[in-house]
């Protein structure tokens, strides 16, 4: 006779099936994996960020490869949440996978609009993105401004009943401080980290490589930060953290989850491979299978620091 | 979606040119213009794929043409025979799709490569050839070195080099006479596309080359700009693309 493995997470009132999310940005609107494997096998999809209208995003360069990394500052390019609710949404909901809407807001009345029209939908849980580096306004301007972080998730919760997570960003203050304010106002989890800052310049012409001369820099190249920032967070919040920041494989995923992280999400290693979440998935059953851990729960935040 | 390919051979052509041919499944099927997404790595230096024009598919081999010039190029120029590469494909749309052969009867087919450019414009002229579809090849490139003739059996050809070590000198585009009975499909540098955007046609069509993430349609790195009436849309060249009516693109 063989244990079940479980490998079932809670965040907020989410319960999903594995810790494995997409992480935003690198996903889509989800239906361009579809062809690849079946999206019902994740633990739940985080869609491109969203805001009220559509955005053109910034202009070309917009991307460039570091070395294990990549920086992007592609300035949250979306097709806006009510074109997302008319045209992929009746797609996506088919799967049985929850799906996470990454809201992004200019405005704070922005990020509390797009949770309201989210509210009536299938749409199970948002992931507010208080810290992208590659758009003026909005993103980055909020993710040390706590006055500003607390009338967003307080003007949400006003009408918003589903799952709210925060995606907090190592670029300014302190990410420790801003993820117990953000569980003091109500937030249900917290991820981390968002892209870090970065640049890259052509020495042939002396101008930076990315039209908006800053990037995000993600892959493997900021794993240990993102770790750091992971385990720093989860000792001093009781709220789930969601890891996020250069998982190539399960022993990423791993990692993560020993420094406390309930759940992770794969990000720029979608773009090498497109079975990574997949695979994440089976190798994390594989291991808690060899070590008879039968409950995934019992891994997480277990780093021995004695 | 997701293919291994065995390396039949990846030949040094000149300098820089090297010339790639990879065994695929039979299945396997692609039309010219459409690309190849290559994992040239397996650590995480390079860490992104690489894109690749096809550059000619027969009975189960697809082949590329391609230059060193960075990272990912010097990698994959190291793979040796026997090699198995990883490869997502085929990718984005076709000169095909926007090729009628009704009109091919009355028109007069102009194909213009601009150095590695040719790549695709190649894969596209044998696929007319084959079709026993009428066209002229205008093929440009820095000097002799960079024009392989050996590829170009059969075609009605016009070559270029900026030194006027092979053809005539000067840019390719000087020599394209358009009319209204001309419809041109292009590859090759952006300032070769814009200025073919000037040249009369009935209809031009060219294939983009950009920086791409994840050439899945969903990083949006790549896009270019389209126009939209007064305005413009930032649109994907892996995915709308990587073919797009010439005349509906701003080129900076």
């Amino acid at each position: 006779m063989t244990n079940k493995i479980n490998t079932q997470i809670k965040i907020g009132k989410l319960k999903l099936k594995n810790p494995v999310m997409t992480a935003s940005g690198t996903f889509g609107y989800g239906l361009e994996f579809e062809k690849f494997f079946d999206l019902s096998k994740l633990g739940a999809i985080v869609t491109k960020g969203l805001s009220l209208e559509p955005v053109k995003g910034n202009a070309p360069q917009r991307i460039v490869e570091t070395p294990a990394g990549m920086l992007n500052a592609i300035g949250l390019q979306n097709i806006g949440v009510k074109n997302f609710i008319s045209e992929k949404l009746p797609f996506l909901k088919k799967y049985k996978t929850p799906i996470i809407v990454n809201v992004y807001g200019r405005r704070i009345e922005e990020y509390i609009e797009v949770a309201n029209i989210l509210n009536d939908t299938e749409v199970e849980g948002i992931e507010l993105n208080i810290s992208c580096p590659n758009v003026k306004k909005g993103g980055l301007q909020f993710a040390a401004d706590k006055k500003a972080v607390e009338k967003i998730i307080n003007g949400i919760r006003k009408k918003y009943k589903k799952t709210i997570i925060v995606k907090l960003s190592p670029n300014t203050g302190n990410i420790e401080d801003m993820a117990i304010h953000c569980e003091r106002c109500g937030a249900d989890a917290v991820s981390l980290i968002n892209t870090i800052i970065g640049m890259a310049i052509d020495i042939k012409t002396r101008k930076p490589i990315l039209a908006n001369i800053f990037g995000g820099l993600s892959g493997p190249a900021i794993k240990p930060v993102a770790l750091a920032s992971v385990f720093k967070v989860a000792r001093k919040v009781k709220i789930p953290v969601i890891g996020i920041g250069g998982i190539m494989n399960y022993k990423d995923a791993l990692e993560f989850l020993i420094a406390g992280a309930t759940a992770v999400q794969i990000g720029t290693a979608n773009f090498i491979d497109p079975l990574t979440c997949i695979k994440v998935i089976k190798g994390l059953h594989d291991y808690l299978k060899e070590n008879k851990i039968y409950d995934i729960n019992k891994i997480i935040g277990t780093i021995k620091t004695e | 979606m997701i293919n291994n390919g065995k390396v039949i051979f990846n030949t040094k052509l000149n300098d820089t040119i090297y010339y790639l041919r990879i065994k695929v499944p039979i299945s396997f099927k692609v039309q010219p213009g459409q690309f190849i997404n290559i994992k040239v790595s397996d650590d995480y230096v390079p860490l992104l794929r690489r894109p690749f024009s096809v550059f000619n598919y027969e009975k189960g081999f697809i082949d590329i043409l391609y230059k060193v010039i960075g990272d990912g190029t010097k990698k994959l120029s190291q793979k040796k025979k026997e090699d198995i590469l990883d490869f997502i494909g085929p990718v984005g749309n076709s000169y095909v799709d926007f090729f009628s052969e009704d009109e091919s009867k009355e028109k007069n087919i102009y194909l213009v490569a601009g150095g590695t450019g040719f790549a695709s414009i190649h894969f596209f002229a044998k696929w007319l050839l084959n079709k026993k579809i009428k066209f002229k090849l205008f093929y440009g490139a820095k000097n002799k070195k960079e024009i392989f003739q050996r590829f170009c059996k059969n075609f009605d050809m016009v070559i270029a080099t900026d030194d006027g070590s092979l053809g005539n000198k000067g840019m390719i585009t000087s020599f394209i006479k358009g009319n209204r009975e001309t419809i041109i499909f292009c590859c090759g540098p952006q300032s070769m596309l814009k200025t073919i955007q000037s040249i009369r046609a009935y209809k031009k069509f060219a294939s983009f080359e950009s920086y791409m993430g994840c050439a899945n349609g969903v990083c949006l790195s790549c896009v270019i700009k389209i126009k939209n009436g007064k305005d413009f849309d930032y649109v994907r060249v892996c995915k709308e693309g990587t073919v797009f009516d010439l005349d509906d693109v701003i080129i900076i």
